[in-house]
Order: C-alpha cells, then structure tokens, then sequence
C-alpha cells in the first residue's frame, strides 16, 4: 500500500505543481488546493500507515495500546486542514478582488510593479 | 575635548561676529593643545569595553603636531570664511559643517584606537561630502560630492575590513597593543589586513589611481578646499600610514606599495599640476603630488625619511594653506581663477602678495623658508632609501622642479607683469581674508629661519612616533655640504634650474598636454564613470530580467530550488534505501487511488473550470476515504467538512471570473510539465525512502499513555488538539480569524479604479 | 508562586487578541467615524502595551518549556517580542491618520495588526514544529491581509496576490519538510530532533537523504519568510504595494519574528550547529546553503536597488539586502553566542531604522499624494529641517555610517563573519563591497532631500502626533543603538546565551491537568 501510496503522493504534488505553473489564477488556487492534500497525504503516509487502529483509547483500556496510529501526525494535518480553509477561502476572495481590480485573470499581466 | 569643539556647531546664531568668535574659540583650543605636553602613552576612556570599543587619544608627537595642524588653521579658515562668504545665509551652515568636520578631523589624528580612527574617518568622509556639495544647486557640486564620497566611502569600508582583520591577527584594535603584538608581520591576515588598510588610506590621501576625486573636490567653496583637501582630511590616510607604521612597517610588501604608489602619485600630481590652468586645480595636482611624497617617504621608512616626513608635512600644511587661501581672495577680488589671464595684481593687493610669495617660495623650497629644510631631508631621504635609491631620487627631482614651477604658477605670476584689466577694481579683501595666508607665510619664513624652533622638538617627537622610538632629528637651516648633505644641495640647485625652466615653458607645455591631459590625469576618473554608469545599467537591466513580474517565474524559482536540494541530497547518498512494500492492497483501496488520480487528471486537464472544481471536490473525497481507512476518523471528519465548504466557495467565487484560455504555449507547458514530474517523482522516491518504521517516537508514546489518564479523553487526537496543545488550537481559530477578517476588510475595500493592467 | 512561571507567558498573546476583540466589538455596535479613532487607537496601544508589561516576570527568568516542549518561553524570546512589540507600536503610531487618508478602516487595519503580532510573538516562542508552522501561517495570513488593504491602487491587490501564492508555495514546502523530518526521526519538538539528526548524520542508516530534504525544505521556508535571494521575488512588489505603515510592519516585524524562529531552528536542528562542539572547520551542507542566500542576497538585493526610483521599492531591496547581513551572521555563527548576539543587535538596530525610514515616508506623504518616486523628497529637508535630519540619520544608519546602529550592526556581524575566518572571509568580503553599494543609493536619497530645490508641495502632518512620535521614538533609538551598544549588545548576548541551556519543562496548572505535574 505504501508503494501506491508513494505514487498517489507523486502525482499529486506533480499535478499540483503543474497548475501552479500555470498563467491562470484558478488554476493557480486549484493547484494549491492539490498540493495542500498532497502534504496532508504525505505526513500521514510518513506516520506508517495502520488499517483499523484509529488513536482512541478503548472503554476497557487507559491508555492506547500498540500498534495504534501515530497521533501526533494526526493532529499536524488537522492543523494542515484547517490552514487549507482558511489559505483557500482567503485565496478565492483574494483572486476575486485582484481581477474585481485589474480586470484579468491572467497572471503574466500582472507586472505593472516593476520597471 | 573633541566633543567640546562638535558643540559650538550649534551655536550658530549670532551673525556678523560669529565666524570671529568660533575662530577665537578654535584658537584657544589650539593653544591648549601647544601647552600640552606630548606623551606616548595613551588615554583611555572605555566606550564599549566589551567590543574592544575604547576612546584613547594618542596625544604623542604626530599627535600633538597634527592636532596644532588641525586646530591651528582651522581657526584661521573659519576667519577666512567669515571674509569669504560674507553675508552668505548658508555661513551657519558652512561653521556647523567645518565645526564638526574638525571635531571628527581631530579624533583621527589623536585616536589611539583603529576602530575610533575609523569612526572619525568615516565622519570626516560625511562632513566632507557635506562640504563639497554646499553650492548644491550646482550639478557639477552635487556630483563631485558623491564621487567624493564614493571613492573615500568605498576606501573606508575596505578600511573597515582592514582594521577588523588586523584585530584579529593583532588581538587588540589599540595601536600601541599592535605595534608591540609580537608576530604580527607573519601572520596570515598580515597581507590582506594590510592591502585593505592601504586602499582605505590611498582612496582618502588621493593616491593614484584614486586620485581623481581631489581635482573634482575644488567645487566647494575655497575655504573647504584650502581646509579640507589640502592642509587636513587628505593627511588622515598619510597620518594613519604614519601611525601604523610602527605596527606594519618594515616589510618588502609595505615598502614596495608605498612606495610604488605614492612616487607614482607624487608624479602624476606634480606634472600633472603644470598641465592646468584654474588656480585651484593646479593646487589640487599639486596637493596630490605632495601627499605622494609623503607616502613615499613612509615607505621608505628610514629615520631621515620620516624626519622629512613630518616636516614636509608642517611645511606642506603651512604653505598649501596659505595658497589656496591666496588663489580664493584673488578670485573674490576679480572673479577669475584662470592662471593664464591672471596678472599683475600685486599692486592692488600687497598684502596678499606678501603672503602668496612667502607661501610660494616655501614651497618652491628656497633657502631661508621652511619648505627647504623639507626638502632638503627628503632628498637626504631619497638618497639614503635602501632600495632604488637612484629612481626615487630622479622621481622626487622631477616632483620638486614641478612643484617648482607650479609654486611660481600660482604664488608669483599672479602678482608681477602688466596689469590686467579686472585688476583696475581689484582691491584688498577685508582683515579676515588676509590675516590666514599672511600668518601662514610668516610662519613658513620664521620657522625656516629660526630652524623649526619652536616646533624642533614637537617635530622630533613626531618623527619618533612614527618610527615607533625616539631619534634625533636634527632640523639645521644649512646643514653644510659634506656626503649626503652636499649632493642634497646639488639636487636643490638642479630643481631651481629645471623648475624655472618649466615654468618658462608653461604656456607651451599647457597646449602639449591638451590630448595628453586626457589620457594621463583623467583616465582614472574615466574608469569610474564607465564603472559608475556601467553598473547603473547593468543594475537595470538585471533587475528587469529577474524580476521580471511575473508570478510563474518567481514560483518556478522556488521549485527549482526544492528540485535541486532533493537531487543534491540524492546525490550525496547514494546507498539510498527503496523499499517496495506493496503488501497487501485491498481492491476498494485501488480503487479510491483510482479516484484521486483520475480526478487530479481531470482537474489539470479540464478546459471547464466547474469541472477543475468538481474534480477537486472529488479527488478532496478520495483523501477523504484514505484517511478513514487509515485509522485517521478525525482527519476524514475534517476534511469533508473542508472540502465541501471548499468547493461552494469556489464555484461561488469563480462564477464571475472569466473562463479559462489557452495562456501558455505548448514549449511553456512541456517544460512546467517537466518540473513537476521530476518534483512528484522525487517526493515518491521520498516516501518510498522512508518506509521504515520509526523505531520509536517518544512523543507519541507520551500521548498514547496519558491522553486518558491526564487529558481524560478517549481520542487521543482530540485530546492533544484541546489539552495538551491547547494553544496550537487557539491559533487555528486565530488563523481562521484572521483570514475571516481578511475576507471581509477585502470585501468592504471600495473597488480600486483600474489602472490598466 | 510556581504556577506564575510558564503559563501566564501566553498573556502577552492573549493581551493582543483580546484587544483585538475589543476593537472588533466597538467596531460592531459603533458607527464608523471620526470619533471611533481614539478609543480602536487606544484599545489596540493598551494591548501592545499589556502584551508588553506582562512579559515582565520573564526579563531575568530562566528557560522554561511548556507543552511538552512545544514551547519555550527564554531570554531569546523576551528580547525578540519586546522587538516586535516596539515595531508594532511604531506601525500603528504611524498609522493613524494615514490610514484613513488611503481609505481603509482603522479598526480592520488594528485588528489585523494586532493578530499578526500575536503570531509573530507565538512563533518567537515555538519549540516545536507544529508550532512553528502554525504561528507562521497566523502571522503570514495576517500580514497578507493587511498587503491587499491598499484600496487606493490596484499594485496592492496584486503584491498581496503574489505574495499570497507564494506564501502559500512555501507553506507547502514548509509542511513537507516537516513531514520528512517527522517521517525520519518522530520528533516534532526542536531540541529533540536536533539530537537525533546529529545521532543519524554521524552514524548514517540510509535516511539522511530524507533529513537533509526536511532541513533544505524548511530553510527554503525561512528563506521566503525573511525574503532572501533567490526566494525573495515576493517582497518588492508586496512592499510596494501595500500601504505603507504595513510595509515598514513587513520589513521589520516579520523579518524579527522570522529571523528568531530561523535561529533557534537552526541552533536545534541544524547539526552543524547543534553539535556539541558547534562546528569548528566542517563546512556543512546546510552552512553551504546560508552562505549562498546570503551572497546573493547582499549581492542582488544592493545591486538591484541602485536602479530604483519608487523609494519603497528601493528599501524593499534594501530589506533584502539586510537580510543578507543578518544571513551572513548566521552561517558564520558556528555555533558561538557572540554570533547570534550580533545578529540579535542587527535586527534591533534594523527594526528601529526601517519603521523610521517607512515613517518618514508615511509624513513625506501627508500632503496629499504618496511619496513613492524619489524626486517627491525633493528638498524636503530645508521645508522641514527636524524631518530631513532624521531622514538622514536613518539613511546614515542603512549605509552603515558611525555613530548609528547600523554601523554598530555591521561591525559586529562583519567582525564574526571575519572572525570566523575561511569560506565567511570571503562572505564578510562581499559584504563589504555591497555595502559600498548600498551607501550609493542611501546616500543618494539624502542628497536629494538636501541638494535639490524644493518643490511647492505642502508637507504638513501638523495635527498628527502619532508620527512625529514614531519619528522621534525612532530616531532616538537608532542612535542610542550607536552611541551606546554596550547595553543592548550585553541584552542581546544574555539572551542567546539562553539559546543552548537545556530548559526545564514545566507542565501546565491550568485546569484538568493541574494535579498531574509529572516531572
């Protein structure tokens, strides 16, 4: 699984990648969005992955007991998740106003700010 | 003290009287310092002690003797100012400027301790700069100000370098602790510290090739010239040589450099002082020239070298001063500086006369002036130099006729021979503008006469200062014709011949050196305008080819970078470990993978953007999945709440942009492919690399056993998020808030017009 | 009072946001006006101010870890908030009435402001990875925010576009980075990580590959963050378009909290620094890789501001530059406490002369226009003489003229960088040289101020205090630093000194797990 997994991540950070490159703002945001599951894919393949064993402590126990899902990677993608809202829906209305302001959506025009 | 004299600057209200008083003011601070007796040992005030940072004032025999330079004249020029510029509004200024421009002058010659030096140094460059551009509305000002500054700002942070250098190498920045740190000269920081301490002291003292900005310093008004770039500042390299000599000196590398420099400087000066025709100019060659002897006779170090040294360098204060003085009230009186147009002026002006000729003779160097007994040592010097003795000697002749006919130029002709025309309403300017070059002159011919007296001993003090112990300095008016003496007499006799004849063929020299001029004097100042100009273009240009504007480009940087710290880090191990764990794959699995990477098709392929977006969504549900499979029921929780606020925002927001166009061209988009597929290859190769298990993660270990038992919770990611990493969770929410107000600060900013992209 | 340790050190944040709170609320049940201004003012001053005073029990306190080593509060943070807090002070003195004259609303402008200084304050404290990563985004997104508030032009929408993108390119490098480094050695906490990475580097077990991708990642980040070359193409067009109190906030209080994150990375993790024996002769990978930015930082970062003529274009390669400087100082630190303690002088020193020169810039333009071009400083020093004399002083200071801080920055950096003698030789060399660059174009600007005539524009700013204050605050400041280095040098190496003590971990008393101090 981590052999598909490694390829599943590969792909996309290179898709993502690619439509960084490209000139378009959408596809711009879209390809942060990608890029942003890729990472969160990332880590969490990095923690080892584990079917079945999600990290709550069971009614009869007191504490996790192994092999269990590395929690800590866990709490980094919540974080990671989160962040991606809030990069993504700042990114929209930043992309709204941009061309709302310069009338294009094509991000080679925008270099009026150097000589 | 030095602070002391900073102070008046301020004190720049009353008008009529003020450039009177300050000169007052300066002169008891003269005095002060000639009652003072000299000593070798200095005094110390901590300033930053932790920094190696002190205040000590070195107040021995260079010291003193530059210290009397310094405040001596300088009160005499503030006098003169006062005459000059009578009446000028901008004269507060120019006593503010000049006053603290000594302040600073003074903490050079007396420092004690290189990092103060270079503070001082650095001061003086600004005042400088300040001085030089004072009739700012002149171009011709404003830019020789900032070559000024350039050239001398660029020397003092090689300096900088230099004196660092030489606190390391040396363990300390106080002179005295350098000159006796043992090991000095063998040192491996010894010939950089050194080179860089030389370029510092060059560009300041004006030593070719840097010596183009002195000529170009005439701008300023004549009692900054006189003041600044012939009696004081340009000494501040010559003065630091001469005190680091002690430290540096004695070595092959040391007596080549100066030597080689400043004989080539005192050529370039001298001859080149004959070739022009602006009063001022030609003493600003002329000024060049003389401070390349006195780095020459550094170099060449021996006790009658550095006795010549300090008495040339008297001699040179006191006549150089006095005829810029001179050129400045004879362009106050007829408006013209030009050499070929001036002439007999003496009659309208005796007084000035006096002075100009005394001050002229001097420098010539005849028999009963000052300026003899200066040259008379250094040719002993030229003489006794213990390597290319000969060359030198034939180099300081030449320099010394020049000077010659330079001082005959400028301090005679003026004066003798018909009657000019402006010479009708010539008269003799006000006390203040005669009393400096008159004083000057009758010093050069007092201590001519009397044999240094009372400067002797202050003179072989300095001597002794610079050669790091005392020796005796025997200052004779005629010291008789025997050995060394007797031919020093002969050269003397030629310089008289030789000058006189240079100064009767001026005129025809002048047309000569028209194409030569060029070549010779101002092919340095070339150089720095290609170098100035250039690398203005240049800057330009890259500028536009960097940064170019465009977002791709600046983001394809960053990628790279990522690309090339992977493959490096590749490179650099290539035992890398690649475990192919395919293990058990179960179908639905395959299948979600599916999911993602067909949607990640879609998106990047799609010419719809709802469509880019819908794929999105789905490719957002396939990690979704994966995270539930995977024991992460948090995780998926999440993000599917995400992803689905995700996506209507998107569709929401994107529904007025404009559809997608062909932007880029097949070539822009095989490339970006390129990049990308390396990138994801190199992130697979990553995951694939760090399939090991992680032998043990502490951390986690910590949270797996307390998460219950100290967070009292079950879910352990839970309880990490809001207990035990409380914070973190708090700026999440601040984080959303932030772009929540960023959303809404963005929505309420009217529309800005449209500037046309 | 154990408990008055450790948890209280999250008042000066929570001073910040609730101040920002209160500004959103008054803003809520307010009409927006004139007479709003002095209560948002004064509420966002009071919040620095608190945020400040409650750092008070830290000044001489010893390190002490919290969150199971997610955080540090030392000496090394004290120093670098009180920074950021002054930087923030300074912005939003200088903003008061320019903000309303380019048309934004004062209370989004504070509030925003106030919690970017939150983040940049919990990132000065970060002592993990998770940590770090998520003050950086919290102050990132702030500060992107604040970029687009430029209504006035349409350069604001599109820095902060630009910005924005690549901000968020760099998160994403960031996060993986993290991810390597966390998928090779379990750790998030820095000190920690640190440990193992010299453990694997000296007995490598195939992994390295991925530690030094992780490390390379994350400083590409920073390199962002800090706007080093080549990864710096963001900061002139988001100085230049945002307005400019934000970006004289940008140039100095992003670049302290930034710079002080990258440090204490950098001394934890980075083995060549980490290492006991810091790293005496061996020229590691990752010094290679500081080495380089800085180069190119000072190189291009002075050499493309020659050919500016917008003087806000002009200091944002002027920042680059500095950056380069403090860069510098880093990778010759090698370990030594003198070394970041001049880099620590230097970010003091460039905080308090590049909010001045911005707010110079921010009074420049009180007569109407902006002043961007440099030809608008015409003469400006003869129609208000106190405001060309600072302008100089700040300029002095950039080029690194005696008597300000800034020469004192410079020497101490240029003295480490030589003291560290080999390859840093040659790096304290190419400082020299551009530095002589950048006292062309500093200097350039002083000229003009005073050897050009005037023009007939008006420069007035009488009723606004909150510059002048600024101004003076700053000026004050900038020669302080330069007359008299010795106490904030000592401050400064005290409080790196800090750097390397192992801290002792204090768990919380805050609530449920008060009674289960385990150490």
């Amino acid at each position: 699984m981590n052999t598909l997994m490694a390829l599943l991540i590969g792909i996309l950070y290179a898709s993502g990648m690619y439509m960084v490159l490209r000139r378009s703002m959408v596809k711009l945001i879209i390809g942060l969005a990608l890029l942003s599951h890729a990472a969160n894919l990332l880590i969490f393949t990095m923690a080892t992955l584990r079917r079945d064993r999600p990290p709550l402590i069971d009614e009869s126990e007191t504490a996790l007991a192994a092999p269990y899902a590395d929690p800590v990677p866990q709490a980094l993608i919540l974080t990671a998740i989160v962040i991606g809202f809030a990069v993504s829906a700042f990114a929209a209305i930043m992309i709204h106003r941009v061309y709302q302001t310069t009338g294009t959506d094509d991000l080679d025009q925008l270099h009026t700010t150097d000589s | 003290m030095v602070l002391a004299v900073i102070a008046p600057a301020l004190h720049r209200v009353a008008p009529e009287q003020a450039g009177r008083v300050l000169a007052l003011a300066v002169a008891a601070l003269f005095t002060l310092f000639a009652l003072t007796p000299h000593e070798a040992a200095p005094l110390v005030y901590a300033w930053a002690p932790s920094l190696d940072l002190h205040v000590s004032l070195l107040f021995d025999g260079l010291g003193k003797l530059m210290a009397l330079i310094v405040s001596g004249i300088g009160s005499l020029i503030l006098l003169y100012a006062n005459g000059y510029l009578h009446g000028d509004a901008r004269l507060p200024r120019l006593y503010a400027a000049l006053l603290a421009f000594m302040g600073a002058m003074l903490g050079v010659v007396l420092g004690g301790n290189l990092l103060f030096i270079f503070v001082c140094w650095e001061l003086t460059s600004v005042t400088s700069f300040i001085l030089i551009g004072f009739d700012h509305d002149r171009p011709a000002a404003r830019a020789a100000a900032l070559q000024a500054l350039l050239v001398t700002g660029a020397g003092g942070l090689c300096l900088l370098a230099g004196v660092i250098l030489l606190g390391v190498a040396g363990g300390s920045y106080e002179l005295v602790e350098l000159a006796a740190a043992p090991g000095l000269r063998e040192h491996g920081l010894y010939v950089p510290a050194l080179l860089l301490v030389l370029a510092g002291a060059f560009t300041k003292s004006a030593q070719v090739p840097f010596h183009f900005w002195l000529p170009g310093a005439m701008e300023a008004p004549t009692p900054i010239s006189a003041y600044l770039h012939s009696a004081t500042m340009v000494k501040a390299g010559v003065v630091l040589l001469a005190r680091l000599n002690p430290a540096l000196g004695g070595t092959e590398l040391w007596f080549g450099m100066l030597c080689g420099f400043g004989g080539a400087t005192m050529l370039v000066g001298n001859l080149g002082s004959l070739f022009q025709t602006d009063l001022k100019r030609v003493l600003a060659y002329s000024t060049v020239g003389m401070l390349g002897t006195l780095v020459l006779l550094i170099g060449i170090g021996t006790q009658a070298a550095l006795a010549a040294c300090v008495t040339m360098l008297l001699a040179h204060a006191l006549y150089k001063g006095a005829l810029f003085m001179v050129a400045g009230g004879v362009d106050h009186a007829v408006h013209t500086r030009d050499a070929t147009v001036l002439s007999g002026l003496g009659r309208a002006m005796p007084i000035t006369w006096a002075a100009a000729t005394l001050a002229a003779l001097s420098c010539m160097g005849v028999l009963p002036l000052l300026g003899f007994i200066a040259k008379e040592k250094s040719y002993v010097a030229a003489l006794g130099a213990p390597e290319l003795a000969p060359w030198i000697v034939a180099a300081s002749l030449a320099a010394n006729a020049a000077a010659f006919a330079m001082a005959a130029i400028v301090g005679v002709r003026p004066f003798l021979g018909r009657p000019m025309e402006q010479s009708e309403h010539a008269h003799e300017g006000s006390f203040d503008l005669w009393l400096g070059p008159l004083l000057l002159g009758v010093c050069s011919l007092g201590l001519g006469v009397a044999a240094g007296w009372p400067f002797a001993g202050l003179l072989e003090a300095a001597a002794g200062s610079v050669y790091g112990s005392e020796f005796e300095v025997a200052l004779k008016l005629w010291a008789g014709t025997e050995g060394v003496y007797g031919q020093a007499l002969l050269l003397s006799g030629a310089t008289v011949a030789i000058g006189a004849l240079l100064f009767a063929l001026r005129a025809p020299l002048r047309s000569l050196a028209g194409g030569l001029r060029f070549a010779a004097a101002l092919a340095p100042q070339r150089v720095y305008q290609l170098l100035y100009e250039g690398s203005l273009g240049a800057a330009a240009l890259l500028t536009r080819r960097v940064q170019n504007g465009l977002l791709n480009s600046y983001l394809r940087t960053v990628v790279l970078a990522l690309v090339g710290i992977s493959l490096w880090s590749l490179w650099r191990q290539p035992h890398l470990m690649v475990s192919f764990n395919v293990g058990e794959i179960r179908t639905y699995e395959i299948g979600i993978v599916a999911l993602i990477l067909v949607s990640c098709l879609v998106a990047v392929r799609s010419e719809s953007r709802m469509a880019a977006i819908v794929a999105l969504g789905v490719a957002g549900l396939g990690v979704t999945l994966l995270f539930a499979l995977f024991s992460g029921p948090d995780l998926a929780m999440t993000q599917i709440m995400v992803e689905t606020l995700t996506v209507l925002l998107f569709v929401l927001v994107f529904y007025h942009l404009p559809q997608y166009a062909r932007l880029s061209s097949s070539f822009e988009r095989v490339r970006d492919l390129l990049v990308s597929l390396i990138f994801g290859g190199l992130m697979t190769l990553l995951v694939l690399a760090s399939s090991t298990d992680i032998l043990d993660a502490p951390l986690s270990e910590f949270y797996a056993q307390n998460s219950l038992v100290k967070g009292h919770g079950r879910n352990v990611v839970n309880v990490i998020l809001v207990d035990f990493r409380a914070l973190d969770t708090l700026g999440e929410i601040t984080v959303l808030a932030a772009a929540a107000i960023g959303v809404v600060a963005m929505l309420r900013l009217k529309p800005a017009r449209k500037e046309g992209a | 009072m154990q408990w008055a340790t450790g948890y209280d050190i999250f008042l000066p944040v929570v001073w910040l946001l609730v101040a920002a709170g209160v500004i959103l609320l008054i803003d809520l049940f307010t009409e927006e006006s004139e007479r709003q201004t002095m209560p948002v003012f004064f509420t966002a001053l009071g919040g620095v101010l608190l945020s400040f005073v409650s750092l008070n029990p830290y000044w001489d306190a010893r390190p002490v870890v919290l969150m199971r080593g997610a955080m540090i509060v030392d000496q090394f943070a004290v120093y670098l908030i009180t920074a950021i807090l002054t930087g923030t002070a300074i912005s939003m003195f200088a903003s008061i009435s320019y903000v309303r004259r380019i048309g934004i609303s004062l209370t989004d402008f504070l509030c925003t402001l106030l919690l970017a200084a939150s983040g940049m304050v919990l990132l000065t404290v970060s002592n993990d990875l998770i940590m770090v990563f998520l003050s950086v985004e919290l102050l990132s997104f702030a500060v992107y925010v604040l970029t687009g508030l430029n209504g006035r032009s349409s350069k604001g929408a599109e820095g902060a576009m630009k910005y924005f993108v690549m901000g968020g390119l760099a998160s994403a490098v960031m996060v993986l980075g993290m991810a390597a480094l966390y998928g090779v050695t379990g750790e998030v906490a820095l000190r920690p990580l640190g440990d193992k990475l010299a453990q694997l580097y000296s007995q490598p077990d195939g992994s390295q590959y991925l530690a030094t991708l992780g490390m390379g990642a994350i400083l590409i980040a920073f390199a962002f963050k800090v706007g080093a070359v080549p990864f710096h193409s963001w900061v002139p067009d988001a100085y230049e378009g945002a307005p400019t109190t934000v970006t004289g906030f940008m140039a100095v209080a992003v670049k302290a909290a930034a710079f002080g994150a990258l440090i204490r990375v950098a001394v934890a993790v980075f083995p060549e620094h980490a290492g006991p024996t810091g790293f005496a002769g061996d020229f590691g990978w990752a010094t290679y890789a500081l080495w380089f930015l800085s180069a190119l930082s000072m190189i291009l970062g002075n050499w493309f501001a020659i050919s500016q003529r917008n003087v806000k274009r002009m200091l944002a390669y002027s920042s680059i530059a500095h950056s380069g400087y403090l860069l510098m100082g880093l990778a010759s630190s090698g370990g030594r406490t003198e070394a970041y303690a001049a880099i620590l002088f230097y970010l003091l020193t460039y905080t308090l002369m590049t909010s001045g020169a911005f707010a110079m810039l921010v009074y420049a333009s009180s007569g109407g226009k902006d002043v961007e071009d440099i030809e608008d400083l015409r003469g400006l020093a003869w129609k208000k003489p106190a405001v060309g004399i600072c302008l100089a002083i700040f300029m002095f200071s950039m080029a690194g003229i005696p008597l300000t801080g800034g020469f004192m920055g410079k020497y101490f950096v240029f003295s480490q960088a030589v003291y560290a003698g080999g390859p840093y030789l040659s790096l304290a060399i190419i400082g020299i040289c551009t530095s002589i660059i950048g006292a062309y174009y500093y200097l350039r600007v002083v000229a003009v101020t005073y050897f050009r005539e005037a023009d007939d524009r008006p420069v007035h700013g009488r009723e606004d205090w909150g510059i002048k204050f600024a101004l003076s605050v700053t000026v004050f400041g900038t020669v302080a630093l330069g007359v008299f280095p010795q106490i904030f040098y000592d401050g400064a190496k005290a409080s790196v000194e800090q750097l390397r003590v192992e801290a002792p971990a204090v768990e919380g008393r805050n609530g449920q797990t008060s009674q289960l101090v385990d150490r």
